[in-house]
């Protein structure tokens, strides 16, 4: 967690996460030359159907890219800085309704809308993010907690009466183009959302490292300790929740094209929900721990959802039973590793050291 | 001549209907070591975070160094040259030993906003922070997590951060609590050093009357939120009222030199 100095060269320190990295962008190819099928989807006349295992598995992980970059987001503000937000889902939401309301609520040539939408979601959110921040963070905790819960219930409420967005129903997105349109190429998509998950994983390792992060690390810890230091805490705590804003605002971004559709859904408390289960499971304050969360549940929930359990004479569909499941894994990955994955990896790390 | 560094007049403090501190003027010298004592409850912690920042007084002026700094908030008190220890021990317990002096360092640099750099990169600051820890004798403990230090290690790191930040004036509250009398000796060595890094005024609030009749200077006896007495220590040794109400009381005060 704390600054260590840097003794390794970069590639040998970052070993692992090339591994990693080379397997994810090789990821399409091997599970099409594994299942047969083309990363490319199938050929229909001059157009590409989405279709066939490689194609499904891409959209699985590019969810997972999406909620790794969320959750990151996430662990920066509640893990590194010790802010505790219910309220993520408001900048998440708030991008990705910017972002479709530029593509089709203005005159704009989709290129120029594209570029405008995606700017303006992520100002907006960083907007968005001061705001709330001048207003609320000087409270502490849970008060503050419940006022950003609250804000983006209010949110989540309007967007579902607001009539020019189509209120509950929300409003489809049709003109991406080509390259950036899951529908038509998944490959191009998938590589976009990786690249940024990488960047976003990158910017939140350096600033973490960064005499910033130090800071925010020393206001998690202790903030009167910060305050007698010298350190104006609100403003660290400021910037904390606008970059986090911001990072949410991306992946809001990627999950509106993703979907090609808006709707006050994107705002719902479950974008703040996830987030911080995966954090708390991956390791609160880790930088791997949101993505080990994120991967891990959203991958068990796909693994498992649609399955059938078989019980005797009994059939249970466990979809109907799949949020029992997923609270008894909650459960069960809380006991097992109470400071989260890696969290509780890193102790056994240096409980067998110290027995050396 | 004005030569006091910090000087409190009428400070009053109200916490809803309890008055902890009454109507308190206190004017500390440059250069001096001048201690606070009295009774548990006197108010000696809350004319300290008066001091400090950590409150705003009720009524009442604080000047240091001639400037009115009575609403100033504690991180710009700080930049000013006001440091502060803490009764209970007051760290980043999950970050390193290094890492809780680095901070102190940073602090008072310009560099905190520098978010795309490595911390590690700004060595000023990490030689500051491996010097101090030198000096008060945690050089070995400095890659351990600061929570895993031994209580009197604790007390040191919090001297160690406070040596980092090179204060002027430095406001030490009850640093020897909980201590082993046999660390104690340590300890006040420690913060003699710190007193000859330059001409450094020492505020401390210490219920040890060893240390407080040694090391001081001048003390300011409280009781019920007001000062009842002050002068220097043989004064207080010798003042009738003080030993009525705190120190025939509760302590067995050392009489001479028997220290």
């Amino acid at each position: 967690m704390a600054v260590t100095p840097r003794k390794t060269g970069w590639l040998q320190g970052n070993g692992w996460l090339l591994v990693l990295l080379a397997l994810l962008i090789l990821f399409p190819f091997i599970v099409g030359a594994l299942t047969d099928s083309s990363p490319y989807g199938v050929a229909r006349g001059d157009r590409m159907i989405m279709r066939g295992e490689s194609v499904r598995w891409q959209s699985v992980l590019i969810e997972v890219y999406i909620l790794a970059i969320l959750t990151m987001s996430y662990n920066l503000l509640f893990g590194f800085t010790g802010v505790i937000s219910f309220g993520h889902a408001l900048f998440f939401g708030t991008a990705s309704y910017l972002f479709g309301l530029a593509l089709e609520f203005t005159e704009m040539d989709t290129g120029l809308a594209i570029v405008v939408g995606a700017v303006a979601a992520i100002v907006v959110c960083g907007l968005l993010g001061l705001l709330i921040g001048l207003v609320t963070l000087r409270l502490k905790g849970v008060y503050f907690a419940i006022f950003t819960l609250a804000v983006a219930e209010m949110f989540f409420i309007f967007l579902g009466r607001w009539q020019l967005t189509r209120a509950e129903d929300g409003f489809a997105i049709t003109d991406l183009p080509a390259w950036l349109d899951p529908t038509q190429s998944r490959l191009s998509f998938y590589y976009l959302a990786l690249v940024l998950a990488v960047l976003t994983f990158l910017f939140i390792r350096r600033l973490v490292n960064s005499p910033t992060g130090a800071v925010f690390q020393a206001i998690r810890e202790n903030e009167d300790r910060a305050q007698s230091l010298g350190y104006n805490t609100l403003n660290y705590k400021l910037f904390s929740i606008v970059i986090a804003g911001m990072l949410a605002g991306v992946a809001g971004l990627l999950q509106v094209m993703l979907n090609k559709k808006v709707g006050p859904e994107l705002l719902s408390v479950g974008y703040t929900v996830d987030p911080l289960l995966m954090t708390i499971i991956g390791g609160v304050g880790t930088l791997g721990g949101p993505i080990i969360g994120a991967a891990g549940l959203h991958l068990l929930d796909v693994f498992f959802r649609d399955r059938e359990l078989v019980l005797g004479s009994m059939t249970i569909d466990i979809a109907n039973i799949w949020a029992l499941l997923l609270g008894v894994i909650f459960i069960l990955a809380v006991i097992v590793f109470p400071y989260g994955v890696i969290g509780t990896w890193r102790r056994w790390q240096a409980r067998a050291l110290r027995k050396r | 001549m004005n030569d006091a560094i910090l000087e409190a007049s009428n400070l009053r403090k109200v916490f809803g209907g309890l008055v902890a501190v009454d109507d308190v003027s206190i004017r500390i010298e440059r250069g001096s070591t001048h201690s606070i004592i009295g009774p548990n409850g006197a108010g000696k912690t809350t004319l300290f975070n008066l001091l400090t920042g950590r409150y705003k007084p009720t009524r009442g002026q604080v000047v240091y160094k001639g400037h009115d700094i009575t609403t100033l908030p504690v991180y710009r008190r700080a930049h000013l040259g006001i440091g502060r220890s803490f009764q209970i021990t007051n760290l980043f317990p999950n970050l390193t030993v290094l890492e809780n002096a680095r901070l102190a360092a940073q602090a008072l640099g310009r560099d905190s906003f520098r978010f795309l750099r490595r911390a590690d990169s700004f060595e000023d600051y990490a030689t500051r922070a491996h010097e101090a820890l030198e000096l008060t004798g945690l050089r070995d403990d400095a890659h351990l997590p600061a929570n895993a230090l031994p209580h009197g290690g604790k007390r040191k790191l919090e001297l160690a951060m406070i040596l980092v930040s090179n204060p002027e004036l430095l406001l030490l509250d009850e640093p020897t609590a909980g201590m082993a009398s046999e660390q104690v000796p340590e300890l006040i060595a420690v913060i003699d050093r710190i007193q000859k890094q330059g001409n450094k005024t020492v505020v401390l609030v210490e219920h040890n009357m060893n240390v407080v009749m040694n090391i001081s200077d001048r003390i300011t006896v409280m009781h019920h939120g007001l000062v009842l007495s002050e002068g220097e220590p043989k004064q207080i040794a010798a003042d009738e009222t003080v030993q009525d109400v705190y120190l025939g009381e509760l302590y067995d005060l050392p009489k001479g030199d028997d220290t």
